[in-house]
């Protein structure tokens, strides 16, 4: 293996591929070539560094320098200035990692600021479909370490659990504590799944850690395998994440080759097998035990629990479901330690969590950060503040399912326990941010109709509470409807959060009330509006 | 592949109900199943046609009924809503003359609305195929469309 | 265990859940999807409770209890939380009428015309007064709806057999779609779309008779609205009593009940709650029985055929006529036809009369003909329903299950879907074939060498095909392999030769035999009197040898045969080309009390509900009145008198047949006639009349007289249903309208009829088809 001066990264993603990079990339071989810097200059397909609307980024390894908005002719500036002489292309719009502001107004300002990646490490420095690159940067140490030190599958679980980390998808839950659960189930066979079923609007975390970073979810799925004893993996992948599949089947067939999954994985005793299951576009089977459902072949209901997934699930047999970006953690907890990752975030969320930051901001894209961070830092940090100069509103955190916070809200810390206190959730990670001249109302209107089709219909509070939603919010928007109707909604919603089967009937609650307590005057000046 | 070609690369077992569905569908090129498709399946995997059929309308992915050679997904969640979607799915409708739902008469173009995608980032966003198309306004739009009636 | 709802102190069993322990202890849980024989499902939500230390309020339907639980199920949280759903409910679901301040003036003037196209509130429901949502209603007190209320505009589909449906109805608990599903492991009906879209019926709405409905009508019982309804009952109200009872159909006489009105009979159901009934009847059993003893048809008053016709007469006269006619005759001469749905009374006094007084032994039954006599003769070995429970192999040979016998598919199925292997031998599709471990065609025209081989294999390994091998590996392996015989090998030419053989490969392998027959009371008829067989009779009869014949409820004939007179004693008239000289009106099932012996001789009584109409009376008081007037012996026929004379124990005794040798040459398809014709005796028989040919909805699903051929053979051809075809075989030929259906395979064609013999020789018959316009 020959080494390289430099590398130059080439992020592929589904925004960069749109932009051109395609042809960027064609074009950046043929200038080196034509340099004849074969040699010394390595050019590396990467996932996304999580900067979107910047065009085809490229990133100067080891000088850690990345240019946005490149195009063929600012590309030969580049390698003329940077790659030949060595120095900064100052007329490309660029950025230090760590160190440069990309622009000189915002200080310390937009997503290339300091961002503490445990999930998304690699994700812009390898390429994602070649497994060499990924042990070359580290890949697969917590396998290494779990084999090479034979640490039993109850040290594994315990060393999760003193790490605090807690479920991503959502609801928090301690994932050490669900292992122990499906570990502790009777059964001779057992099955691990992860879900990928990524369906929560202005989320795409998993996306990218899987289209980055695949081999990290392996690792992960093995790890956790061997934790809760299965020998049986299924990533079940939303259906419209091309990309992913394609990469996740690649990164499967690498790691078979290298003997990582299979049988005797490493010479060991332990065999594992991991098969990918393609969603066919379904909200609800984001719900774990509708995913089961869905993974068997069937319409994606939610099961009722008890029995849950831990003792009853694929097949009626003992199964753990985790989210994508929560096994993300477990290689680095496994090779660092659970004390080094419990230092960062807060004592009952700890580590990092990947915030999608999209809306009326500067700088949209997908940051991760240590849990607590403040919202206001997000929003204004790293989302470079609301576009054009104009004055926050709102933003909805946590996904559709997620909650309107108002401006007095914005210096709460982002874990699971600060924002329950403030009656909010961490949800999914996304933070869709809104400037003074949104309307609350027709957003709310948007996460209803989103609900409305979604709703899979099996317990009817859901089904017709949905419904009933949809057309009193078209009411509203229409000016056709009474100051009562307002509170009709929340009152459905109430008993939607009261009574239904899943979490999806459960959680319209929080969308419903944060915007009518808290911007009820929107819905007023529909009303009155019209009806004067 | 024909429809027995893709049965035989599946295990019977109805777990890969949805798999087999996907590639039948994706074989066509008008991007949906017939009956006699769900009829193949149901008996290949020992289940009955009512359930398979069951099955097949409750994911948005499955269309029964054919579908242009592009297939325009108008993302409507919250994110894109914020970004103007309204204004896209409006401008879609009238460039194309169809409504959702609706295939053009020169079975070109369907356009369905879909949930989120995954590309919030780049709101509002649509795929066409298994392509996306985000950062959208009306000129790029019809760029992006005039591009698609280009290449039959 | 202990647990404690709503203060009170219960023990209950382990693993139940708290909804059962409620019930259990008359505690009222309002519910709407939980069904006592379906698993939870948790959808209505209504039966939210609160327990102390669980989080939120769990659903009592699938929640299981536990020790020391405490349960609040009443509590006014709750009750104002089931108001809410119970409002959402509602408001997608017409119901004007129960929140109608006028609702008691209005149901006062509610007497005339109710039977409206669509329901738009509780008056106009046919589930009105038996509905289960209008209970809940009651209970929560709704009043009002708080919501804007929807009308969901689906099509109200009335175009099927036997049950109604309008979705618009519907409240998603998807009891029906769970009970053909889990119950009667049918899956004909499935929740397609998603969300307030969702909709209900088979897959791209097909006709339910296409989809493979066996018009069981679990779906019907446990609709708890009026979304799915009997037609036969739809307007009929709620019934003032329900009464045990059996179902005369078929040999396995199923327990049911009768559902009363005003002295009628309304409908029938399974035993048991009738809203908890998940369909262990047939079509016939939970459908047809209404029909048939309601029938328009029946025969009211005695007829007597005069010089200038057929004309009514007093029971006076009839009897005045029997007794001449029969005073007149040299019992010698006289021939008796019994029908095989007459009950043990009925056949014991048929003797008394016949044997005792009358002075004939010339006593058969139309269906009495070597091939049944072979067949039936194998049922002495054969075991009861229940004990396919313990078999690990099931082998069926000519078991056509479609509308019938449902329990015994139901046994087969639920054991097939937990693992055993089962064998289906035959050409026809039914509902147990999707349960088939494999299903076998034997090579057409060639069935008798195809068990042969079966029997050769067992002994010796041989080269047989891969099937066979399959089939006997499994029998071989099989501890308590059984096989289950339809009644259509009856039909076969071959059938005697074939029984032959399969009742060596019975013995050769050690397996048990179930057998099944389309009559009620064969057993009984058989093991009461000494008969004679069918063809015995014939040949008296061609001979000259019988002047008079007496029928009660059978019909042997397909025009009037050289006698001198005839009687004809049945709940239906006799057919009009029989010219039968004195028809007596007799009472039926449901008009008698009696009982039926089942295969094991076991016997089995059930009691009269209602009265005959019109002027017909029982056939044991028929006896009686003609026994005074010929004024021979004191003998009383009466129920009661009889009753006390049969014996506890029945043992079957066949009678003699003379076996001649086939005639007919069995030949497989050839070039010249591709297509294999089966002919089949439709097994839907009762008191001689066809249920196809009596009852409308029936005739839909088993069409008597018309060729039933496969889509893709169809496809091919360019036949579509309801074309008319000539079907010629090398000496006949017929034409017959078409019905394409999946129930029978390619190059195959079935051909289901009532009439006495088969048209077409042998059966099966190689045969070709073409359009009749071209």
């Amino acid at each position: 293996m020959s080494i390289y001066r430099a590398h130059i990264l080439l992020p592929i993603d589904e925004g960069t591929i749109q932009s051109g990079a395609i042809e960027i990339k064609k074009e950046l071989e043929k200038r080196i070539e034509e340099e004849n810097l074969k040699e010394e200059i390595k050019i590396l397909e990467t996932g996304t560094i999580g900067v979107i609307g910047k065009g085809v980024m490229i990133v100067v390894y080891p000088d850690k320098v990345t240019y946005y908005n490149v195009t063929k002719t600012n590309l030969n500036n580049i390698i003329q200035e940077h790659i030949i002489k060595g120095r900064i292309a100052e007329e490309v719009e660029h950025s230090y990692e760590g160190h440069k502001p990309v622009e000189k107004e915002y200080k310390n300002v937009g997503l290339t600021r300091e961002q503490q990646r445990i999930v998304l490490d690699k994700c812009w420095k390898i390429d994602p479909e070649s497994i060499d690159d990924v042990l070359a940067y580290g890949g697969y140490r917590g396998v290494e370490k779990i084999f090479s030190e034979s640490i039993s599958p109850e040290a594994v679980i315990e060393e999760i659990k003193n790490s605090g980390l807690r479920g991503r998808g959502g609801a928090g839950f301690p994932t050490g504590l669900k292992w122990s659960f499906t570990r502790a189930a009777k059964g001779e066979e057992k099955f691990m799944i992860c879900n990928a079923d990524e369906g929560e609007p202005g989320t795409f975390k998993d996306r990218l850690i899987m289209e980055g970073d695949p081999h990290k979810l392996i690792e992960a799925m093995i790890i956790a395998g061997y934790a809760v004893g299965a020998n049986k993996g299924y990533i079940y992948i939303r259906g419209e994440y091309e990309l992913s599949i394609k990469r996740i089947q690649k990164a499967i067939d690498q790691a078979l080759e290298y003997n990582l999954l299979g049988k005797n994985i490493l010479e060991t005793n332990f065999s594992f097998y991991l098969e990918i299951k393609k969603g066919a576009g379904a909200y609800v089977c984001g719900e774990e035990t509708a995913l089961i459902d869905s993974l068997e072949g069937k319409r994606g209901y939610p099961r009722i629990k008890p029995p849950f997934p831990a003792n009853k699930g694929l097949w009626q047999k003992p199964t753990c479901v985790n989210n994508v970006e929560t096994l993300a953690n477990i290689p680095e907890i496994i090779y660092k330690g659970s004390n080094w990752f419990k230092k960062f975030g807060t004592e009952k969320s700890t580590g990092t969590k990947v915030f999608t930051i999209l809306g009326h901001v500067e700088y949209p894209g997908l940051i991760e950060v240590e849990m607590g961070t403040p919202l206001r830092e997000i929003i204004f940090s790293y989302g470079g503040g609301i576009k054009g100069g104009k004055r926050f509103k709102a933003a909805l955190v946590g996904g559709s399912a997620g909650v309107f916070l108002p401006e007095r809200l914005l210096d709460v810390k982002m874990d699971f326990e600060s924002l329950d206190e403030s009656k909010a959730v961490l949800g999914s990670g996304a933070i869709l941010v809104m400037d003074e001249d949104t309307d609350i109302v027709d957003m709310l209107f948007s996460i209803l109709k989103f609900f409305a089709h979604e709703s899979c219909g099996q317990c009817s509070v859901c089904r017709i509470g949905t419904h009933q939603l949809l057309n009193l919010i078209y009411g509203i928007r229409r000016g056709q409807a009474q100051e009562k109707d307002i509170d009709q909604m929340v009152k459905i919603a109430e008993t939607m959060f009261d009574m239904s089967l899943c979490p999806l009937g459960q959680s319209l609650i929080m969308p419903v009330k944060s915007a009518v307590e808290n911007f009820r005057q929107d819905f007023l000046n529909k009303i009155q509006n019209k009806n004067n | 592949m024909s429809r027995e070609e893709i049965l035989k690369t599946y295990d019977q077992t109805s777990d890969n109900l949805l798999a087999i569905l996907h590639d039948i569908q994706d074989n066509k090129d008008e991007h949906y199943l017939t009956r006699e498709d769900l009829k193949k399946v149901s008996d290949y995997l020992d289940l009955t046609y009512g359930f398979v059929h069951g099955v097949a309308t409750f994911y948005s992915m499955f269309s029964l009924k054919p579908r242009g050679k592009n297939i325009i997904r108008v993302c409507q969640s919250p994110p894109c809503h914020l970004m103007g979607s309204t204004t896209i799915s409006k401008e879609l409708i009238k460039i194309l003359g169809i409504k959702f739902g609706e295939t053009t008469k020169d079975g070109l173009f369907t356009l369905e609305m879909t949930s989120c995608l995954g590309v919030c980032g780049v709101a509002p966003a649509i795929m066409i195929n298994d392509q996306v198309y985000g950062n959208l306004n009306k000129q790029r739009l019809y760029e992006v469309i005039e591009e698609k009636r280009r290449v039959k | 265990m202990k647990v404690t709802i709503d203060n009170q102190e219960i023990y209950v069993k382990e693993g139940i859940t708290i909804l059962d322990a409620a019930q259990e202890h008359n505690i009222y849980i309002p519910h709407l999807c939980s069904h006592l024989e379906l698993s939870p499902y948790g959808g209505c939500r209504l039966c939210i409770i609160e327990v102390e230390g669980m989080k939120g309020y769990p659903t009592a339907c699938t929640t299981k209890v536990e020790d020391k639980m405490v349960i609040r199920t009443h509590t006014k949280t709750l009750q104002q939380m089931r108001r809410e759903i119970l409002q959402l409910i509602l408001s997608e679901h017409p119901s004007a009428c129960l929140i109608c301040d006028e609702q008691e003036e209005c149901s006062s003037f509610q007497q005339t015309i109710r039977k409206v196209g669509a329901t738009t509130g509780c008056r106009w429901c046919p589930k009105d007064g038996d509905c289960e949502l209008q209970k809940v209603v009651d209970y929560l007190e709704i009043d009002k709806i708080t919501f804007p209320v929807y009308y969901r505009q689906l099509p109200i589909e009335n175009h099927e057999p036997f049950y109604d449906r309008d979705y618009n109805l519907c409240i998603y608990c998807a009891r029906c779609v769970r009970i053909c599903e889990e119950h009667r492991k049918s899956s004909v009906i499935s929740l397609r779309q998603r969300g307030r879209f969702s909709t209900i019926g088979p897959a791209f709405n097909m006709s339910h008779i296409d989809a493979g409905c066996e018009f069981c009508g679990a779906c019907v019982s446990v609709c708890p609205t009026g979304a799915l309804s009997e037609k036969g009952r739809k307007w009929g109200g709620i019934p003032d009593s329900y009464n045990a009872s059996i179902c005369p159909l078929c040999d396995l006489n199923c327990d049911i009940q009768v559902l009363m009105k005003k002295g009628k009979v309304i409908g029938t159901l399974p035993p048991g709650d009738p809203h908890q009934s998940g369909g262990e009847l047939c079509v016939k059993g939970r459908f047809c029985l209404t029909h048939i003893i309601n029938s328009p048809d029946r025969l009211k008053e005695p007829e007597y055929l005069f010089d200038e016709g057929i004309g009514i007469v007093s029971w006076d006269e009839a009897v005045k006529q029997a007794g001449k006619m029969l005073k007149d005759v040299n019992g010698k001469r006289v021939a008796v036809y019994l029908s095989p749905n007459l009950t043990l009374e009925e056949i014991l006094a048929a003797k008394l009369f016949f044997k005792d007084i009358i002075n004939t032994s010339n006593i058969t039954s139309s269906i009495l003909n070597s091939n049944l006599i072979s067949y039936i003769s194998l049922s002495e070995e054969s075991i009861s329903l229940k004990e396919i429970e313990k078999s690990d192999c099931i082998i069926s040979v000519f078991l056509n299950g479609n509308y019938n016998y449902a329990p015994l598919t139901l046994s087969i199925k639920q054991k097939a879907e937990k693992g055993t292997p089962y064998f289906q031998i035959g050409w026809i599709k039914d509902t147990t074939s999707r349960y088939a471990y494999q299903q076998i065609i034997p090579f057409p025209g060639r069935e008798k060498t195809f068990f042969n081989k079966i029997a050769q294999s067992i002994e010796n390994a041989d080269n047989s095909s891969p099937e066979i091998k399959e089939l006997v590996k499994k029998i071989k392996i099989s501890s308590n392999p059984i096989f289950i015989l339809g009644p259509d090998i009856m039909g076969l030419t071959e059938a005697d030769g074939i029984l032959k053989i399969i009742k060596k490969i019975i013995t050769l392998t050690g397996s048990k035999i179930f057998l099944t027959n389309p009559y009620s009371n064969l057993i009984g008829l058989l093991s009461l009197i000494d008969t004679k067989s069918n063809e015995e009779i014939n040949e008296l009869i061609s001979q000259k040898k019988i002047d008079l014949l007496y029928i009660i409820g059978d019909n042997p004939f397909q025009k009037r045969p050289p006698v001198n007179s005839i009687i004809c004693q049945s709940p239906f008239p006799a057919p009009d080309y029989l010219n039968a000289d004195l028809a007596l009106p007799s009472a039926m099932w449901g008009e008698i009390s009696g009982s039926f012996a089942d295969i094991k001789g076991n016997i089995k009584k059930f009691k009269a509900v209602t009265n005959p109409p019109g002027k017909a009376i029982q056939n044991n008081e028929i006896f009686d009145r003609i026994n005074k007037e010929i004024g021979k012996k004191d003998i009383k026929f009466t129920y009661k008198g009889i009753s006390k004379l049969i014996p506890k124990k029945l043992e079957m005794r066949f009678p003699f047949v003379k076996r001649k040798p086939l005639k007919a040459k069995i030949s497989p398809p050839n070039t010249s006639f591709p297509l294999l014709l089966i002919q089949e005796k439709n097994p839907h028989i009762f008191y001689n009349i066809s249920l196809s040919n009596n009852i409308r909805d029936m005739r839909e699903i088993v069409t008597e007289d018309a060729i039933i051929m496969n889509p893709t053979d169809a496809l091919k051809m360019e036949i579509q249903n309801g074309d008319s075809i000539f079907v010629k075989s090398d000496i006949y030929e017929k034409i017959y309208p078409i019905i394409v259906r999946k129930i029978i395979p390619q190059n195959f064609l079935l051909l289901i009829t009532s009439s006495r013999t088969f048209d077409f020789n042998p059966n099966p018959c190689p045969v070709h088809i073409r359009r009749n316009n071209v």
